[in-house]
């Protein structure tokens, strides 16, 4: 039986690009996926026991990336996420030490040192370093839905001309999400909420059910969506695209006006790494004068400069206001949109980046967590209850026609974040490899051996310069070096093993170790390359 | 950044201010217009920093922070060309897209045969669905280019771009990019029912900005001063 109450379906893109450097001994990069693992997915894999111990039944969409699903299963980076927080357990017990006398101070270092046992201790003796396990388990439960997105997060419609990228982005997509949890994913997460016109058919082809595009796409969409967001729409494909909801996404993204900008949170930009010699924090940060320890002690404060001490208490108390605020924002808003829907109760889709949750906002899980608890127990009043988007799509298998319009997440609300003067220099090389991928998949259409392994790993090598994250970085000027090294390094490679197959020649030294390096998706076939008739 | 204080400041300390922020100016330029144009970039670099209120700021957060140093790594050099002849068309918002192209060096050779060297243009042609002859106007561009940003008329309309070597009276195409479909700015606001169009509010359309904006009306009456 259809439900009469108003929905509100959460959604969480977690994502990271692929950073992996065996030839290393530490690699400073590397520790952006071993801070979103002790701050975003440990906490909120924590969130869901402590619901699933007081039977809270909550409802989460996931959308975890296969670049990230291959650093969450890599051998080498667990082991050296473990030495990672060995180093964070040993400043922290520094920190402990330092601030002993410091009644303000003090019992934050020892919240941090607490942080870090802790992920340590569920890391190693609770997942057996695979966190995957634990989605897993509440995946099979229901409670958590699954999406897989983009292989390396290409902003798609920049290759809405080149068929085999896509068909590369989505199949090795499917195919990764299929052999770490066993299931074929039916939503997709559109890379940077990417959509152009087609590209339903595409994703339709490889048996996925369903995704979402941001307002403007939709709103743009043709014919203009009958619900406005309210509904999800169904694509000339047979795709239902669920559709952004603005206003909860103001809520939370705007970095000045949401709800992580409040005085109570947690500063993220003032770390004891910047704060204090180099020759105390230089240690922890794999040798950098100053970067992020991750020991941040200072509360947002407001526009100044002088910040109060973090008071953890009044924080978490703010994130269960939020909660209830947020709750209460959507109810009105679903109200006012069921005033005008007569034949089926209103949708409200909250998409957002996970990492934002606990790493950035460092109160987010606790958001998170008070609003499963409120939801679940305002839900008997029937004004809202939260669904994945699977469970909305049984239940209202029939939705509006429309095709959403060429459209992204990012500013602008198309593609000048990925496309502009200081990222463009990229493209004619990026879509030049896939060029001669697509030709040596036509050369070499059945190949074994060595030379199926040089394929494969030029397939690997392609994806990976795909990646948007890396046009993001070059555009914003943040770690734009290391973004630049990284596509050059991948097309390099890859025009390597081009010549190489085009000279009939090979360096099986050379290959063999650049498998071993940029190992993600053992299971590619570079056939996925190749046109389909 | 108040004017007041950079107008404070020598002449010296306002060009390395310049250089600081990014900006190279001639040395003869009056201190009034190197003021202006300190004041005009920072300015933008704020907007920049609102900008990045959206959902980029999340994705700079968590991609924070680098160890690596360009010069402790050797550099490695991409291709300058791949010995071919092509262009290619990526739209980018409504009203622009990205053009790249390349001409082998054998096509140039012949290219420069002749005599006279030829101008390069950019044709770019509107594809209008039973318009047998396209709608097209001309971008030059020289030798040593290789991209473009065109800003073209029409939102939701199907572009080609040709890359051509004009000699007068002769124009070749020396190559033909493929077809890109603009992505539209504005709603069909048109024929909407009420409930649509309320529930479009809700969803946020206004603060989208995605009704086109109406031209003001003439006006019909002229004031006597002519305003």
């Amino acid at each position: 039986m259809m439900s009469t109450t108003p929905s509100l379906a959460l959604v969480l893109n977690a994502h990271l690009p692929f950073v992996r450097k065996p030839e290393y001994d530490r690699f400073f990069e590397e520790r952006w996926f071993f801070e979103v693992l002790t701050e975003t997915y440990l906490p909120l894999l924590r969130m869901f026991r402590r619901l699933e111990l007081d039977r809270v039944p909550f409802r989460l969409s996931l959308a975890i990336s296969p670049t990230l699903l291959a650093m969450f299963t890599d051998r080498l980076l667990c082991t050296r996420y473990l030495d990672y927080l060995d180093l964070q357990i040993e400043l922290g017990q520094k920190e402990v030490r330092r601030t002993t006398n410091d009644p303000v101070f003090a019992p934050l270092a020892k919240m941090y040192l607490e942080i870090y046992k802790r992920a340590r201790d569920e890391f190693e003796s609770l997942y057996g370093g695979e966190i995957t396990r634990g989605f897993d388990y509440f995946s099979r439960k229901g409670w958590l839905e699954l999406l897989t997105s983009g292989a390396t997060h290409a902003f798609l419609p920049l290759y809405a001309d080149i068929p085999e990228a896509i068909d590369a982005q989505v199949e090795t997509a499917i195919i990764h999400h299929r052999a770490v949890f066993g299931k074929h994913p039916q939503g997709f997460w559109l890379p940077q909420l990417g959509w152009y016109r087609g590209l339903g058919e595409k994703l339709r082809a490889y048996n996925v059910t369903h995704t979402i595009v941001t307002t403007k796409g939709a709103l743009l969409g043709t014919p203009v969506p009958f619900y406005g967001s309210f509904s999800p729409v169904r694509s000339p494909s047979g795709m239902t695209v669920f559709i952004r909801d603005a206003g909860a996404t103001r809520a939370v993204w705007s970095a000045t006006e949401g709800y992580p900008a409040h005085p109570l949170y947690r500063e993220f930009y003032r770390d004891i790494g910047y704060d204090l010699d180099t020759s105390y924090v230089s240690p922890y940060l794999y040798g950098i004068e100053h970067g992020f320890t991750g020991f941040k002690y200072w509360a947002v404060t407001g526009r100044t400069e002088i910040k109060r001490p973090y008071e953890p208490a009044a924080a978490a108390a703010q994130a269960v206001v939020h909660a209830q605020e947020f709750l209460g924002d959507r109810k009105v808003q679903a109200r006012s949109a069921a005033f005008w829907m007569h034949d089926r109760p209103p949708l409200i889709v909250c998409p957002y980046d996970a990492e934002l949750f606990g790493h950035w906002w460092f109160e987010g899980i606790q958001f998170l967590e008070a609003l499963f608890r409120s939801a679940a127990r305002q839900a008997e009043d029937g004004q809202l209850r939260l669904v994945t988007l699977t469970e909305y799509l049984h239940e209202f298998p029939d939705n509006p026609e429309s095709e959403p319009e060429f459209s992204s997440w990012a500013e602008g609300g198309y593609a000048e974040v990925w496309l502009d003067g200081k990222n463009d220099w990229v493209h004619p090389h990026v879509r030049k490899t896939i060029q001669r991928m697509r030709e040596l998949a036509i050369r070499f259409p059945d190949q074994s051996g060595l030379r199926e392994r040089m394929l494969n790993q030029a397939a690997r090598e392609v994806l990976l310069a795909m990646s948007s994250d890396w046009m993001f970085l070059l555009r914003t000027g943040s770690s734009a070096d290391f973004a630049a090294r990284q596509i050059k390094e991948s097309i390099s490679n890859f025009i390597q093993i081009y010549e190489m197959l085009c000279a009939n020649t090979v360096d099986t030294e050379w290959i063999t170790t650049l498998e071993k390096r940029n190992n993600i998706f053992p299971y590619i076939n570079y056939r996925i390359f190749a046109p389909k008739v | 950044m108040d004017p007041a204080k950079l107008s404070a400041l020598s002449d010296e300390e306002l060009k390395l201010l310049a250089e600081k922020i990014g900006i190279f100016l001639p040395d003869d330029l009056d201190r009034s217009f190197v003021i202006e144009e300190i004041i005009e970039a920072l300015e933008e670099d704020a907007r920049e920093d609102h900008l990045l209120d959206g959902p980029g700021h999340v994705e700079v957060k968590k991609l924070s922070g680098t160890g690596f140093i360009p010069g402790r790594h050797q550099d490695i050099v991409l291709p300058d060309r791949y010995h071919c002849t092509e262009i290619h068309a990526i739209p980018r918002d409504p009203l622009w897209i990205f053009a790249y192209w390349e001409i082998a060096e054998t096509v140039m050779e012949k290219l420069l045969e002749g005599g006279e060297e030829p101008r390069l243009l950019l044709r770019v042609n509107e594809l209008v669905p039973g318009q047998e002859k396209p709608q097209y106007f001309d971008i030059s561009v020289s030798m040593e280019d290789r991209k473009w940003y065109i800003n073209v008329p029409h939102a939701g309309a199907a572009y080609r771009i040709d890359l051509c070597a004009a000699r007068p009276p002769r124009l070749r195409i020396i190559a033909r990019s493929n077809v890109v479909q603009m992505p539209l700015q504005y709603m069909a606001a048109h024929r909407i029912p009420q409930m649509t169009r309320s529930l479009m509010i809700l969803s946020g359309s206004e603060d989208l900005h995605l009704v086109e904006p109406k031209e003001s009306s003439p006006t019909r009456i002229l004031n006597m001063d002519g305003e």
